[in-house]
């Protein structure tokens, strides 16, 4: 082993000669996989930009009409082959083998082979030296010259070196580069021309001083940096100010070698797409010289000067561009700044930085790639893949048996570091080594760009290419770009040419599309390009010469006129540009052009002429403003045309678009603005808006005539559109004009003034609305008159139209209320206005009077006010008991009013006037009784069963109610000509009211004497427990309505339509209902037996109508299986009757075998309920006959002493014997609890007796809700 | 504008060059300026023209043995409410007709304020023409030919009587105009090339291009 020294690393990085240098090694850098964060340099980064956003140069050319006026560039490089030198080492490739590695230096090119030789060319292909390679050593891996081109190392496949001189063919072998064992991948020389660092397929990282005296066979120390079972470095790549990048497969190290050992600078973690590797491309700038496009990267190596010095690193998709601080290399400050971040669309593998903006990439597929690295953009440029020949084998270990690191083998599939060599003399051409050959890859000038324009003919892509360049929309040298301006004119003239040409024949359309094709282009060259003159003169003259290139000029115009560029046209154009548009009847854009173009190059005859033809305002009001500096004739006119329209409610587009316009002019002239945009200069600014305000506040009009209204602008304005208007005003109040004289007050009165005359409801609206503004912004004094004005008249007005109106007025009168309201209260109570008066009353604390004003008018919102009052009021005592008397003195009008509100007041506020309402006599009964059917209702929901607590009052209260339901008394309650609403109503009541109902007869004798009233009378004779005469009554009522009754088929048990008179079926059903509600009792059997002979009865008498027929039978199976459930008393005689019926007789087992069933099962049923009943009697009783028999069966306890426990007395009186044993004299005895003195201290011989077993209590309905279970079905 | 207003760059490519003349005409309201222009422009006339708002513009050309004229006429309003227009119009103009009506003294007397203003603001090279119109209604004449002609004499300006309705004179003062402008190579005359990066510049002079 021709090594020295050792691999112990702290003999090799000696980190302790700086103070700020890393505490840590590069291999501990290299092995920290999970944390990046190098506190040196990662942290500091700063990130400008995020992963993920590709962009990529439009492309496509096209010169169609709707389409941006796009060019092609041609791609940014050209590869050029080699040829002799391809052709010499493709035709020898059997006998020297395939080429694996190539590098060049000082006009010499150096290729090395799989077989180990070496090849050296001069740059014309000359072949200059062929050396022979030992094949023991395996085939060569890469090759590299020393910086001043006198020595060639060739990294060997089984781990030699092999140095050379080009000069005198000397050379020298290290026979270990790197790790025994391992393949040499790459081999660099350093600056001192005597140092080789080599990297070994198994990740490791050697420094191989050769002694200069090599030919005298010392030995060369060879020191190694990074062993490769803990580093995995790939590549490395030698970077200005002594730094070394070493690529490893998850960070990219900057690194300097030291004397003893090295410092590591900073870390970048590149932790992404390990399949791909990473690799690295530098750029130092020259500040100094303003073509920096062509630096040398053999001269930016030895060059002290740091400035612009950046990296771009990609890996995969991912592409970091990095500036490195050189000044800070060896201090705490930031090392490096991360420029930016950003994908491109395709793998890389492998980077070469050739100017400034201009990065060549090369993807997994050979493709180039320009990236640009500001800008962030990636264009794949059109240009033949690349098939760099990769070093997989090498890297994968072949000659060495595959013992490789983890790391090199998984970046080995696309590695080609070696294949790509920069070129000596200019950064802007690298050499590739391809499968079929060696090729130059070169930048495109921006001369050979617009040189392959010309050679296609293509002038447009030229112009527009130029003009970019003249933009600085593309990037080009600065010579370029000088001579740019001059090219682009020499173009322009050319393109104008070719325009003018034409086309040598076909058909119109041909021509036009040759001049929309030119003339667009023309066009954004001249205008974008600064070409004006050129576009005013030369163009438009030769141009206009023809009508059809004329034509398409003008149209062409168009967006450039819009957006202001043409500076300074000529007359004859703006002019025949305006016609053309009003000829073509673009009077749209014939607006907006026309004010685009100065004043003093417009035909204002024409323009005017136009203008009014077409109404286009914006032209009149620019040339009265900019040529006749007048700002009110157009103003007129404007207003004048709206006079036409304005008393009308409905606008046409026109119109609306006429009137929006005024108002929009008037805006800004009141505020001294220029129309549409901008400023008026110093002496209109004062002129015109006192002129405008002049104008719109006179008192007579443009035409003064005497009989004609007063204010006619105003009132106009007001017509059309009173908020836009007010709104202009409020905008312009604080501008100058109107802070003087006192003019806004004035002018403010004026506006109310004819308001209150146009009396129009929208205008005073706004009006108030206005004034509240103003006034808050203390732009005019308290409004309290014209406010008062506006109210009154608006409250006069009826009926209101917009819903905005009592806002409004609640607005303004809440702003500024004049002291003396009369007028307004006045104006309010008729029409009344109850939120206004309110408002007004409220404020004075005048509930009185406003209570007053509701009961005046018998308004309904009277129970809402007193209501709101007493809620909301905020009432001191007094106020309050003022008001409750006031309220209880007009209680009976309030009763009158709406009994339902006033039900509604008394239950909120006056509980205490219900006890007084208990009236006798039937009139004033007849007037209390909505309310007391209110509060009803009311307790009802509330869930209040008593009117005042009190059971008697109670009775006559509900008495009452019920007394004025049944007669039909008028109330709130909603009536119907049906008899038995009546009853249904007095029904409704009764789940609630019945008891109180049913308390004495009283309800029941009313009830009684209204015939309708039977379901009710039933209820309370139910409720009173005279069940039978409620049957009875029900019964009858079968009974009474079966002749009439045709219905009876249609059994419909429950009825839910009110008839009007109730049919049997009802009836039938009222029956049943009551027959169910008392189902527990023992009689209800025989009412229902009853019910079922009446229906089976009836059944027989209906006819043979089977549909009929068939219902009945289902009522009957019914009505069984209810009598059935009520128990089997009856059992008997319902089969007897069912027997004696027919269809019951005559049917199947099928029809009626379910009732049988029933029938049977029912008994059945209660059979075995007995049964379960006497077993779980028996089980029950079970324990407790057991516990007896033990307790009869059980001896006396003993007696532990048969002395009282008092007086020690032998028991010859009646005592107590205690549990404990002890016993004690009914004498002696004071406990009242019968215990025992010895405190429960039994003597231990004495067994205590057990307190009797008293059965523990149960609920016995704890489990009432959930079911049975019971077999209703025979077993 | 100032560059092509002065007369721009000359046309290179023979004696035959093409000159652009800014032509402005005044004169009180209804006297004929705009039929004048219109029968020189379009050789029409219309018995009820109708009155000029703020000014017109047209464009025509005449030939000359050595140059192509062309003519940028403003056609300026009469009315008196046009007048602060005038400035704008005579301002950078190499020519003007002053016009009046030959049955209308109050006319003439207005020419003579415009000439007056001319003198006074306009470009002191200015060619100046005196048009007494309406000469095919001679019969009313209130204005003497040798009046104005003694006016035009005193004042260096070119006069004609002209008629627009009958295209007596018509022609014939645009042409003496045209005449009398100066036609010829300016100062400094472009050679061939465009210098297209000072497209504004100002080139004293030269009315041709």
């Amino acid at each position: 082993m021709s090594t020295s020294g050792s691999l112990e690393k702290e003999d090799w990085l000696d980190l302790g000669d700086l103070n700020n240098a890393a505490n840590f090694t590069l291999d501990d850098a290299l092995n920290d996989t999970e944390s990046l964060n190098d506190p040196l340099l990662d942290e500091q980064f700063l990130f400008d930009g995020d992963f993920g956003s590709v962009s990529n140069l439009e492309d496509s050319a096209s010169t169609s009409d709707n389409q941006p006026l796009v060019y092609k560039l041609d791609a940014s490089f050209v590869i050029q082959p080699h040829q002799l030198i391809s052709n010499q080492i493709l035709k020898n490739e059997k006998k020297s083998g395939r080429v694996i590695a190539v590098a060049e230096r000082n006009g010499w090119i150096a290729v090395v082979t799989s077989k180990g030789q070496l090849h050296l060319f001069d740059l014309n292909g000359n072949l200059n030296q062929f050396h022979r390679g030992d094949e023991t050593m395996g085939g060569a891996s890469c090759v590299t010259f020393s910086l001043d081109g006198k020595y060639l190392a060739i990294g060997l496949q089984k781990g030699a070196i092999k140095i050379m001189t080009i000069d005198n063919k000397l050379y020298h072998i290290i026979n270990e580069g790197g790790q025994p064992g391992q393949g040499i991948v790459q081999v660099l020389y350093t600056k001192d021309n005597h140092t080789v660092l080599t990297i070994d397929n198994g990740g490791s990282f050697y420094e191989c001083k050769i002694n200069r005296q090599w030919l005298q066979k010392r030995k060369d120390s060879l020191r190694c940096h990074v062993s490769g079972c803990n580093g995995e470095i790939v590549a490395m790549k030698l970077l200005p100010g002594d730094v070394i990048a070493l690529l490893s497969v998850h960070k990219l190290i900057f690194y300097v070698i030291k004397p003893r050992g090295g410092q590591i600078l900073g870390v970048f973690p590149t932790k992404y797409e390990f399949q791909f590797p990473p690799a690295c491309s530098y750029w130092l700038g020259c500040p100094k010289s303003d073509n920096n496009n062509s630096s040398s990267p053999l001269n930016s190596l030895y060059t002290s000067e740091l400035r612009d010095f950046r990296i771009c690193i990609s890996r995969g998709h991912k592409i970091s561009v990095l500036r490195l601080h050189a000044n800070n290399f060896f201090s705490k400050k930031r090392r490096a700044t991360v420029i930016n971040q950003f994908d491109v669309p395709s793998p890389l593998v492998n980077l070469h930085w050739m100017s400034t903006h201009v990065v060549a990439g090369i993807d997994a597929m050979g493709a180039v790639w320009l990236i640009d690295p500001e800008k962030k953009t990636a264009k794949k440029q059109e240009l033949e893949d690349l098939q760099l020949i990769f070093s997989t084998p090498i890297l994968k270990g072949s000659a060495t048996g595959g013992k490789v690191s983890e790391a090199v083998k998984a970046v080995a599939e696309y590695a080609c570091y070696q294949s790509v060599t920069s070129a000596t003399s200019t950064s802007e051409r690298f050499i590739v080594l391809a499968h079929d050959g060696l090729k130059y890859l070169e930048k495109v000038h921006e001369w050979q760009q617009l040189e392959s324009y010309k050679e296609r003919n293509d002038d447009i892509s030229a112009a527009l290419y130029l003009l970019d360049v003249c933009r600085d929309k593309v990037r080009a040298s600065e010579e370029f770009k000088r001579e740019s301006r001059n090219l682009l004119a020499e173009k322009t003239s050319k393109l104008l040419t070719e325009t003018v040409s034409g086309i040598v024949g076909g058909p119109l359309s041909d021509l036009q599309s040759h001049y929309r094709k030119y003339i667009r282009v023309i066009l954004k060259v001249c205008v974008t390009g600064g070409l004006l003159e050129f576009l005013y003169t030369t163009c438009w003259d030769r141009l206009s010469m023809d009508s059809i290139s004329k034509t398409v000029f003008l149209e062409h115009l168009d967006e450039y006129v819009l957006d202001g560029a043409l500076i300074d046209p000529p007359t004859p154009l703006v002019n025949e540009y305006l016609q053309h548009l009003a000829s073509e009847g673009h009077f749209s854009q014939f607006q907006s052009a026309v004010v685009r173009f100065p004043i003093h190059t417009l035909d204002l005859h024409t323009v005017m002429s136009i203008c009014k033809q077409n109404s286009i305002y914006d032209g009149i009001i620019y040339v009265n403003n900019k040529a006749l500096n007048d700002y009110i004739t157009p103003l007129e006119d404007m207003l004048a045309e709206m006079s036409e329209f304005a008393h009308r409610g409905v606008f046409s587009d026109s119109e609306q678009i006429l009137g929006n316009k005024v108002l929009v002019y008037l805006n800004c002239c009141l505020a001294g603005m220029a129309y549409p945009f901008g400023q008026l200069d110093g002496d209109n600014q004062k002129r015109v808006p006192l002129e405008t305000f002049r104008c719109i506040s006179s008192i007579r009009g443009k035409e003064e005539k005497e009989s004609e209204e007063q204010y006619p602008y105003l009132k106009l304005l007001l017509q059309f559109d009173p908020q836009q208007f007010l709104n202009v005003v409020s905008t312009c109040a604080d501008v100058e004009l109107f802070q003087l004289d006192n003019r806004l007050q004035r002018f403010v009165d004026t506006i109310g003034q004819v308001c209150v005359n146009m009396k129009c409801e929208l205008s005073l609206i706004h009006y108030l609305a206005l004034l509240v503004q103003l006034s808050e912004r203390a732009l005019i004094a308290l409004p309290t008159e014209p406010i008062q004005d506006a109210v009154i008249t608006l409250l006069k007005m009826s009926p209101w139209d917009q819903i905005g109106t009592e806002d409004a007025i609640l607005g303004g009168l809440y702003h500024a209320t004049p002291d003396d309201k009369r007028r307004i209260i006045r104006a309010a109570q008729n029409p009344m206005r109850p939120v206004i008066l309110s408002f007004l009353y409220l404020s004075d604390r005048k509930f009185e009077e406003l209570i007053k004003c509701y009961l005046d008018s018998e308004n309904k919102e009277v129970y809402s006010v007193i209501g709101g009052i007493l809620k909301g009021g905020e009432l001191t005592v007094q106020e309050s008991a003022e008001l409750r008397s006031y309220i209880m003195s007009i209680m009976e009008t309030l009763y009158r009013i709406d009994g339902w509100l006033c039900a509604n007041l008394i239950n909120d506020h006056f509980r205490e006037v219900i006890v007084t309402m208990a009236e006798n006599e039937e009139e004033k009964r007849k007037q209390i009784f909505p309310v007391l059917a209110g509060i009803a209702q009311l307790r009802k929901y509330a869930n209040q069963p008593s009117f005042c607590n009190d059971n008697e009052l109670d009775e006559k209260l509900f008495g009452i109610v019920f007394e004025g339901i049944c007669k039909r008394w008028p109330s709130w309650m909603p009536t119907s000509e049906n008899p038995e609403s009546v009853d249904h109503q007095l029904i409704s009541m009764f789940p609630f009211w019945l008891p109180l109902a049913a308390n004495t007869d009283f309800c029941l004798n009313i009830a009684v004497g209204n015939e309708y009233c039977v379901r009710t009378v039933v209820r309370l004779l139910e409720a009173r427990h005279h069940l039978e005469r409620a049957f009875d009554l029900l019964f009858e009522q079968l009974e009474k309505n079966k002749e009439n009754d045709e219905r009876m088929g249609e059994l419909n048990f429950i009825s839910s339509k009110v008839k009007s008179y109730p049919s049997t079926a009802e009836w039938l059903d009222e029956t049943m209902k009551f027959c169910s509600r008392q189902s527990t009792k023992d009689d209800n059997s025989d009412r229902m037996m009853r019910v079922f002979q009446f229906i089976s009865e009836r059944a027989a008498q209906v006819g043979e109508d089977s549909e009929k027929q068939e219902k009945i039978d289902e009522s009957l199976r019914v009505m069984c299986r209810q009598i059935l459930a009520t128990g089997t008393r009856y059992a008997k005689q319902l089969v007897d009757q069912l027997l004696d019926s027919p269809s019951f007789s005559g049917s199947s087992f099928i029809d009626n075998g379910g009732l049988i069933m029933d029938i049977l099962s029912s008994c059945d049923y209660e059979a075995e309920i007995y049964q379960e009943m006497i077993y779980l009697i028996r089980e029950e009783n079970l324990t407790f006959a057991q516990k007896l028999e033990l307790e009869v069966s059980r001896r006396a306890p003993l007696m532990y002493n048969s002395q009282c426990i008092t007086c020690e007395q032998p028991m010859n009186k009646s005592g107590y014997v205690f549990r404990c044993g002890h016993f004690q004299h009914i004498e002696c005895s004071t406990s009242i609890e019968r215990i025992c003195t010895c405190d429960g201290i039994a003597d231990r011989l004495v067994v205590p007796r057990e307190k009797p077993d008293k059965p523990n209590k149960r609920d016995i309905f704890k489990n009432w809700e959930s079911k049975l279970n019971c077999r209703v079905l025979p077993k | 504008m100032a560059a092509r207003n002065a007369g721009g760059a000359a046309r290179p490519g023979g004696p035959n060059r093409t000159c652009q003349f800014k032509l402005v005409l005044l004169g009180e309201s209804a006297v004929g300026k705009s039929s004048l222009v219109l029968r020189f422009v379009k050789g029409q006339f219309h018995e009820y023209q109708e009155s000029t708002i703020g000014a017109a513009f047209l464009t025509q050309t005449v030939c000359l043995d050595d140059a192509t004229i062309k003519f940028e006429i403003w056609d300026t309003a009469g009315q008196e409410r046009y007048h602060s227009l005038a400035p704008m119009y005579y301002r950078g103009a190499q020519a003007a007709i002053v016009v009046y009506d030959i049955t209308n003294q109050e006319s003439f007397q207005k020419a003579k304020n415009w000439v007056k203003e001319l003198q006074r603001q306009a470009s002191p090279n200015i060619v100046m023409a005196l048009a007494g119109n309406k000469a095919d209604v001679a019969n009313k004449r209130t204005v003497e030919y040798e009046e104005a002609n003694a006016y035009a004499e005193d004042n260096a300006l070119l006069f004609m009587e002209t008629s627009a309705k009958t295209s007596m004179n018509v022609n014939d003062i645009f042409m003496a105009i045209a005449k009398k402008l100066p036609i010829g190579p300016a100062q400094g005359e472009p050679t061939g090339t465009v210098d297209m990066n000072q497209p504004q510049q100002q080139q004293k002079g030269s009315c041709c291009k």
